[in-house]
């Protein structure tokens, strides 16, 4: 009889520890633990800093063709724009190339993408553009709305003189 | 190698075997924990990668001045938010609405809200037989009294106050009354009349109010019976040239005509329940200004630490816009809509004085999405917050932060049992979490609080704790906002679901949120120094439609939080 009342003192004793027991107590434990830590709410990543509109000069311009993995930018009426997007256009290799990193608007008026319509003098006064008709600067407008429109404005181009002063 | 997966083989049968009742529990009690946020958690009130980015900044910036920032929903090379879309009857449905003015906000409050045959769902409909399309406007007097207005009688008001003030050839009307239907009234009047109206905070001491008259011109004043000693008041200023009382119901009986010895001159002395009283049945609200005037500015005055104070004079236009976006601000998604939107069910109640812009702006807006109006003549920061509860059950508050500051501290000293704070503890950790916890205050309820610090005040009022705790204590979403005196409305104001202190300390001030939509603002550095990328910091510039003139800077240090959100640096 005391056998009998002994015995199930023990096994109730032995059989809230059993390895099972433990695994799954333990496991509870960690899962409490995991859910009631404070967690840092979600976070998205910074986006890239502001450009930093800045005043060019031609030559300053010039290193702007997207190598040395630089951006590319070309300037279109005294407005500097960033076409780093349309890199397969105006990158290195690219169809228009001649107009990274330098004064755009005669070439864009004309329709050409020669050399010659750059300016040859870098360090010289800014292209004025009088000798185009009307023809010629009204597509240049239009280009230049184009541009407004798909790529950012960055920067504004003045002759050498100009920033001097 | 068989060994190996003999012996486990042997380890799990025989661990297996010693299943018993404890084990049962204990698995029962694993998945019920696994399980039960699945079906019991509450679902934030907003996505929490939308409270990761509150505010757009521009791509380009200038040297000593940061990104442009905007608010999302007014991206940058779009126009901002300019006016109320107000479209006249008769109108082609998918012809931009013009900017609006006072005029059509009292209108709209009117005409109640209109919904378009057939736009709504049958089983809206439904619902909505029977649902209140138009406020009223209550008014509280004292403990016992709450006198109810209805907007077509507020109406007949306004044009018999606007006809004898444009008789008496007021063009500069200056209000000095505490919260109550007659400042709505003359609010609207000027409006409609085309004359100016100055708010002037009351209780003012006589030098401080004949400054304020002499500094706006005032020729007409609307001031409670009494109030002023009109002798002494024409010895310090003497352009004034008729005055109304307000005289309050119990002191009718009085002849407030009778000029004693000496006194009144030039000014002429009115009554206001007199002009009312003058007023005919058949009287209609102008529909263009009588005398072909345009929309004039409202005038009002802020209180200044350095020069004493601001005469600001808001154009309609920067009110306009400045209400537009206080209603584009609230969430108008599908499910949202119908519990956070401002609509008939609600009813809004100002302990803050109108002579404020923004409690002024708040008010408007809710008047223009017919919300009823209750109006309590004792405001401003010594208001206790239980006082906006008597003989109204307003829905949304607007509530100086020293007023809450004060309900706060009462009910954090009452909380010192274990049990109080354990639970007040849970409810913080909910709000942490992103959504409202279920309160359950038997009785009076506000959904939404407002709060503001008051333009040009050097001290911001409230800590990202106590922000946490007001909403825990109230039940209620609080909306902090920061003003600006050459801004109507609010500067920047944070998101209504967004409980958390983006990245601040608890006890550091709390952070003023991203730009209201009508306006967009850059921070500009000091003289000579640049602006930091990471943590942009320095003095704010705001311009956008809602700013007088334009474009403002305003004498203060701002810096952003992680959120893209203002905070004070």
């Amino acid at each position: 009889m005391s056998d009998a009342s002994t015995a199930p003192a023990a096994t109730q004793a032995a059989s809230i520890a059993t390895p099972v027991n433990l695994i799954l107590f333990t496991l509870l434990l960690v899962l409490a633990y995991h859910r009631l830590r404070p967690s840092p709410p979600p976070v998205i990543p910074k986006g890239p800093p502001p450009t930093v509109f800045k005043t060019f000069t031609p030559p300053e311009l010039v290193p702007f063709n997207g190598e040395n993995d630089k951006p590319i930018y070309f300037a279109v009426r005294g407005q500097v724009f960033d076409v780093s997007a349309g890199r397969n256009f105006y990158g290195p290799g690219g169809p228009y190339e001649n107009f990274a990193g330098r004064d755009a608007s005669r070439g864009l008026a004309c329709g050409s993408f020669d050399e010659d319509m750059l300016t040859k003098d870098l360090h010289g006064p800014l292209d004025d553009l009088k000798d185009l008709g009307e023809e010629q600067m009204s597509s240049l407008a239009d280009w230049e709305g184009r541009f407004q429109e798909k790529y950012l404005v960055v920067g504004k181009l003045v002759s050498e003189g100009e920033k001097k002063e | 190698m068989a060994n190996m997966w003999q012996s486990l083989n042997e380890n799990l049968a025989a661990g297996v075997a010693e299943w018993n009742i404890y084990t049962t529990l204990l698995i029962a009690a694993l998945l019920a924990y696994i399980l039960y946020p699945a079906f019991f958690s509450p679902d934030p009130d907003l996505h929490p990668l939308l409270l990761a980015r509150q505010s757009a900044p521009s791509r380009v910036r200038q040297t000593g001045e940061s990104a442009v920032f905007r608010s999302l929903d007014t991206p940058h090379s779009y126009p901002l938010r300019s006016g109320l879309n107000v479209k006249d009857p008769g109108q082609p449905r998918w012809q931009p609405g013009r900017d609006g003015d006072l005029r059509d906000i009292w209108r709209a409050a009117v005409r109640g809200k209109v919904v378009e045959e057939g736009k709504k769902e049958k089983w809206q409909q439904e619902m909505d037989k029977g649902a209140k399309s138009k406020g009223e406007v209550k008014v509280v007097l004292g403990k016992e009294e709450v006198i109810t207005y209805q907007f077509e009688a507020l109406s007949k008001e306004i044009v018999a106050v606007g006809k004898y003030l444009q008789g008496q050839k007021g063009k500069r009307v200056g209000i000095c009354l505490a919260n109550s239907v007659e400042l709505v009234v003359g609010l609207f009047a000027c409006a409609f009349y085309g004359m100016t109206p100055i708010l002037l905070p009351t209780n003012q001491p006589l030098e401080d109010l004949a400054m304020m008259l002499s500094k706006t011109q005032v020729d007409t004043l609307l001031v409670g019976a009494g109030a002023i000693p009109l002798t002494d008041l024409a010895k310090l200023y003497s352009g004034l040239k008729q005055v109304v009382w307000v005289v309050a119901r119990t002191s009718r009986h009085m002849d407030w005509h009778e000029v004693p010895e000496g006194e009144g001159g030039k000014t002429g002395v009115a009554v206001w329940h007199e002009i009312m009283d003058e007023g005919s049945e058949k009287m209609d609200l102008p529909a263009e200004i009588p005398g072909g005037g345009q929309p004039t500015g409202v005038v009002m005055i802020t209180s200044n630490k350095k020069t004493g104070m601001d005469v600001v004079e808001y154009s309609q236009s920067n009110i306009a816009a400045a209400i537009s976006a206080q209603i584009a601000v609230l969430p108008h998604s599908y499910a949202s809509a119908e519990l956070h939107n401002f609509s008939p069910k609600d009813t809004i109640l100002s302990l803050a004085p109108l002579t404020d812009i923004y409690p002024l702006v708040l008010t408007l807006a809710a008047l223009h999405s017919n919300v009823s109006l209750a109006l309590n003549a004792v405001t401003g920061p010594q208001a206790a917050y239980d006082s906006a509860f008597l003989g109204v059950l307003p829905s949304i508050l607007i509530a100086p932060p020293q007023t809450l500051l004060k309900m706060h501290d009462q009910k954090a000293a009452v909380l010192t049992g274990l049990m109080g704070r354990y639970m007040h503890g849970r409810t913080l950790e909910t709000l942490k979490s992103g959504s409202m916890p279920k309160t359950s205050y038997v009785g009076r309820d506000a959904r939404l609080i407002y709060t503001y610090d008051s333009p040009n005040s050097q001290n911001p009022a409230l800590t990202s704790d106590q922000l946490n705790s007001i909403r825990a204590f109230t039940g209620a979403r609080v909306i902090y906002a920061h003003t600006a005196a050459q801004v109507a409305g609010a500067v920047c104001q944070t998101n209504m679901l967004d409980y958390q202190s983006n990245g601040l300390k608890g006890s550091a001030s709390v952070h003023i949120g991203p730009p209201l939509s009508c306006l967009e603002i850059k921070l500009k550095a000091t003289a000579g120094k640049e602006v930091d990328d990471e943590k942009p910091t320095g003095k704010p510039v705001v311009s956008g439609p809602a700013v007088v003139k334009g474009e403002a800077v305003i004498d203060e240090v701002l810096t952003m939080t992680t959120n893209n959100t203002f905070a004070y640096a």
